[in-house]
């Protein structure tokens, strides 16, 4: 097994994180104008028609200058445009006025007009649908909270928050930035990738809790670096099938299943690497500052406790009481693992 | 657990799995798109079709029972279902069963042909209705995959508010509603073919379901019936040039004859229904009114069948708002001596003779019999909801295009899950087989969950199932990864299949747990694709846990102690 040194890497992962998320935002809100509401969220129409007789969006857009509409071109046949109208409340009966005036003046241009599909949202809906999306994702992510606290521990709790959150900006922003719809598939994606992110965490975690308990002669961040590159195949081979999965949609599907699929492509890539670089350096960072806060009050009762502490360990002289990261060359610990690991084994067959 | 348990456990899943997926490939490779359609319909429409049917079959089978020959043959196999009903007469009556089936035989079964008729009617009603209940236990398609209609509704009491002189009470708006769904139901049956589904909801807005429609416009027919109603003057001329057309074998499209020059531009020709014995509009002739009504129905506020004091005549009294008044007294003034249609829905329901200026918003119209009146006042209820209903979400789907989307997601699931089956199998070798075969079987158990709740199938849906493939594996990857770990100490295959998913076992819940959280709570957004995708995902969590940890467990055990294996074919580096 190769052994990842990825708290290394701790501090240029963060930043680079931070950095991306900052400014995918910072374009998003003062560049790009928000983010693409789609009409779950903005009340309006979206009409999809056929006009073989229509030349491009253009053209279209002409037509219904009226009502300033976004056409986009739908599948690949040619002459079929999906037709967005946000509803600004200024017109009674939206839904029924603005179809009827969309199809007669479609057809007053083109001719031959067909309304393949239409769909509409009220204002009353699409208000309540973002409040509630907003409320649902807090609570779910308060139990799911809850859940890991009591399974682990509280710090890893909320490290394993903190990369969702992390997956959950990160995601936002790249659909911001590239302003792809934002729709009620987008909040599906945001939540799948909510699970599956703490998924991916929850597989290493659980490493760092079994490997915290066996090892007892290295410090946490070796720990950490064993457990992610333990379960390192597992992470990858996961994330590749259920990419394998996506992708699948991504290339073959159209319409709104399309942005579904990239939103999630995306979630999954950001995801897989926050359990590595991001909820695993935190753990470490909190777990670190705990150590300095019980040193620090060690220190004024005596030298007592780092020596029993140190004692312990017989080859390493790095105890776990060091705070800092990393003293060790990855191969010293991949050595001591095998060296360990061997001996156990010779163990159990001795035992047999 | 026995390994014997075991196995009759997964055998007793797989048992139900093909019972509940039983009616889903019944419907869908078995049943011909004619009674699919037939299932689809109402039941007016099915009693129709089953008289019809039996009526044809009779006929055969009189024209047999005529032929020496046929009678004393065995009788045919397409009516081999009267043999139930016969023995049933027999045994009724206590006579001696005979020992051949014959034509001759079974008919003495039965009285008179009438009998026979109908235990043949009875016999195809049923069928249908068995299709039917069937419908209701399978993976129906969403709108976005089937193509059709789906609106919701919501009510705006305001205009009711201002109309009343007091507040209106929970129970008011309660009955306002009732009564729209109630105006709603009347209309969309009279247009429909597939049967509609109208539901009120918890938040009192009406969910309304057509499969099949996709025309987002015909909303217009039964929502806007405000506007639908009116009051039209009679064009004479042009009814009588119609009429004389009509004679002359004309035809007329889109309420305008075919051939220019019979009707003025502006005149539309509609026809006049009267309601038979049974309710059904019955066609009475063609009439001719303008394009637009001289008052349309969203002025009227109520009417009312009753007497009249004087004459006894039955008649309809309707209130109309002041604007209506006004309208309606400058309309009857200028056309006394004329007739005047009430039409609804383009349909002429009443037509009848103005004799005087009506003044005062308060209009009584004489000239029907009872029934009529009662009628018109039906239509006019009817014709206007009692209250303001706004289209809150609205989707329309082209089958088409629906059929397009179904094709391209089942192309796109299909080649996922190609590419996962042959990844897990390159990867892992024979252990991947058997992850395959536990995510063959995770899928076959999650098809069948969802269709023994008759779950609509949108493309939301279809992407979690996708998605609980990719995840799925997941659970198998952990537990060979274990595996491998536990091979690599030197452990033989028992041990390391043993420990590997103890260890396993724990990592997997807690994963999945969480995902199991996300996924329950994107299920309570109320709206339906998102729902949809969250169901699937649930679900598919509880399957591939079953088949992740239980079914690709027991396929371990057996190959250890069935097949005698000690190595175990997991990885290309490890034996």
């Amino acid at each position: 097994m190769k052994l990842f040194n990825v708290t290394r890497y701790r501090v240029p992962a963060l930043s680079t994180s931070a950095a991306l998320i900052i400014i995918f935002w910072a374009y998003t809100l003062f560049f790009a104008g928000g983010f693409n509401f789609g009409i779950d969220f903005q009340a309006g129409i979206n009409i999809t028609v056929d006009v073989p007789a229509a030349s491009d969006e253009e053209a279209v857009r002409d037509v219904l200058s009226d009502y300033n509409p976004q056409v986009q071109t739908a599948g690949d046949k040619g002459g079929q445009f999906i037709i967005r109208i946000a509803d600004d409340l200024q017109v009674e009966n939206f839904q029924q006025t603005v179809t009827d005036a969309v199809s007669e003046k479609l057809k007053a241009e083109f001719g031959s007009v067909k309304i393949l599909s239409e769909e509409y949202i009220g204002s009353s809906f699409a208000s309540n649908l973002a409040t509630q999306t907003i409320w649902l994702t807090l609570i779910a992510l308060g139990l799911i909270l809850l859940y890991i606290w009591i399974r682990f521990k509280l710090n890893y709790a909320v490290s394993a928050i903190t990369a969702v959150f992390h997956d959950v900006l990160f995601l936002l922003g790249f659909i911001g930035a590239f302003q792809l719809e934002f729709s009620t598939a987008t909040i599906a994606a945001v939540l799948t990738i909510i699970g599956y992110s703490l998924n991916d965490t929850i597989v290493i975690f659980d490493r760092i809790r079994e490997n915290s308990r066996i090892v007892k002669d290295k410090g946490f961040n070796e720990v950490i670096n064993l457990s992610v590159s333990q379960s390192m195949s597992r992470t990858l081979i996961t994330s590749f099938t259920t990419l394998l999965a996506v992708v699948a949609i991504l290339v073959f599907a159209s319409g709104t299943i399309k942005t579904f699929a990239l939103s999630l492509v995306v979630g999954i890539v950001v995801g897989t690497y926050s359990s590595i670089f991001v909820a695993s350096p935190i753990l470490l960072a909190w777990h670190n500052r705990e150590l300095k806060k019980a040193h620090e009050s060690v220190a004024h009762v005596g030298h007592t406790a780092s020596s029993a502490a140190g004692s312990s360990s017989s080859g390493s002289r790095s105890s776990h009481n060091v705070p800092e990261p990393v003293k060790q060359t990855a191969e010293e610990i991949a050595e001591a693992t095998e060296r360990r690991l061997k001996a156990r084994s010779r163990k159990k067959k001795k035992k047999k | 657990m026995t390994k014997m348990m075991r196995t009759f456990l997964i055998l007793l899943m797989l048992g139900l799995g093909v019972v509940f997926l039983y009616p889903t490939i019944t419907w869908y490779f078995f049943t011909s798109q004619e009674m699919k359609d037939l299932a689809n319909g109402s039941l007016s429409e099915i009693r129709q079709w089953a008289e019809n049917e039996a009526e044809t079959a009779s006929e055969e089978i009189r024209q047999l029972s005529q032929n020496a020959e046929a009678v004393s043959a065995p009788i045919p196999e397409k009516f081999g279902f009267l043999k139930d009903a016969a023995k049933k007469n027999y045994r009724l009556v206590d006579e001696k069963m005979p020992k051949e089936w014959t034509l001759g035989a079974v008919l003495n079964g039965f009285r008179n042909f009438n009998e026979v008729n109908a235990a043949i009617e009875d016999y195809y009603r049923q069928t249908i209705l068995d299709l039917k209940d069937l419908k209701g236990r399978i993976l129906a398609l969403g709108l976005d995959l089937s193509g059709g209609l789906s609106v919701v509704l919501e009510p705006d009491f305001t205009a009711l508010e201002e109309a009343s002189t007091e507040v209106l009470s929970a129970e008011d708006k309660s009955a306002a509603l009732e009564a729209a769904l109630e105006v709603i139901n009347n209309r969309i049956d009279t247009f429909g073919v597939t049967e509609p589904q109208i539901r009120r909801q918890q938040d009192d807005s009406i969910l309304i379901d057509i499969p099949g429609e996709a025309d987002p416009e015909r909303v217009n027919s039964f929502l806007m019936g405000r506007g639908s109603l009116g009051f039209y003057i009679v064009d004479d001329a042009g009814t009588e040039a119609v009429r004389s057309y009509m004679a002359s074998g004309g035809k007329i499209v889109d309420r305008r004859p075919v051939e220019d020059g019979i009707l003025d531009e502006g005149l539309v020709a509609l026809g006049y229904y009267t309601k038979d014995s049974y309710g059904i509009d019955q066609f009475k002739g063609w009439i001719v009114v303008p394009e637009t009504p001289g008052l349309d129905g969203s002025h009227i506020r109520e009417a009312n069948p009753g007497t009249d004091s004087n004459t006894l005549q039955p008649i309809v009294t309707f209130r109309l708002d002041p604007e209506g008044a006004t309208i309606f007294q400058r309309l009857t003034s200028e056309n006394t001596q004329k007739y005047m249609a009430v039409v609804l829905d383009n349909k002429v329901k009443a037509n009848a003779l103005i004799t005087e200026t009506i003044p005062g918003g308060s209009v009584r119209v004489t000239g029907f019999n009872y029934q009529e009146a009662n009628d018109l006042a039906v239509v006019l209820r009817t014709g206007s909801l009692p209250v303001q209903l706004n289209v809150r979400t609205l989707q329309s789907v082209g089958a088409s295009l629906g059929a397009d989307t179904i094709q391209m997601g089942l192309r796109a699931i299909l080649i996922g899950i190609a590419l996962v089956f042959v990844f897990m199998a390159i990867w892992y070798k024979g252990a991947g087989l058997i992850a395959d075969i536990a995510l063959a079987l995770n899928l076959f158990l999650l098809t069948a969950l969802l269709s023994s709740f008759n779950f609509t199938l949108t493309m939301t849906s279809i992407a979690g199932l996708i998605l609980t493939v990719g995840m799925s594996v997941d659970a198998n990857v952990i537990i060979f990864e274990r595996i491998k770990e536990e091979l690599r100490l030197g452990k033989g295959r028992a041990a390391a299949v043993e420990t590997g998913f103890k260890k396993a076992f724990w990592t997997i819940m807690d994963a999945q747990i969480t995902t199991l959280i996300a996924a329950l709570f994107l299920s309570q957004l109320g709206k339906g694709p998102v729902q949809g995708f969250a169901v699937t995902l649930a679900w598919g969590i509880g399957c591939s846990l079953f088949t992740a940890l239980f079914v690709a467990r027991l396929l371990f055990d057996l190959g250890t102690e069935g097949l005698k294996r000690q190595k175990i074919s997991i990885a290309w580096g490890i034996k």
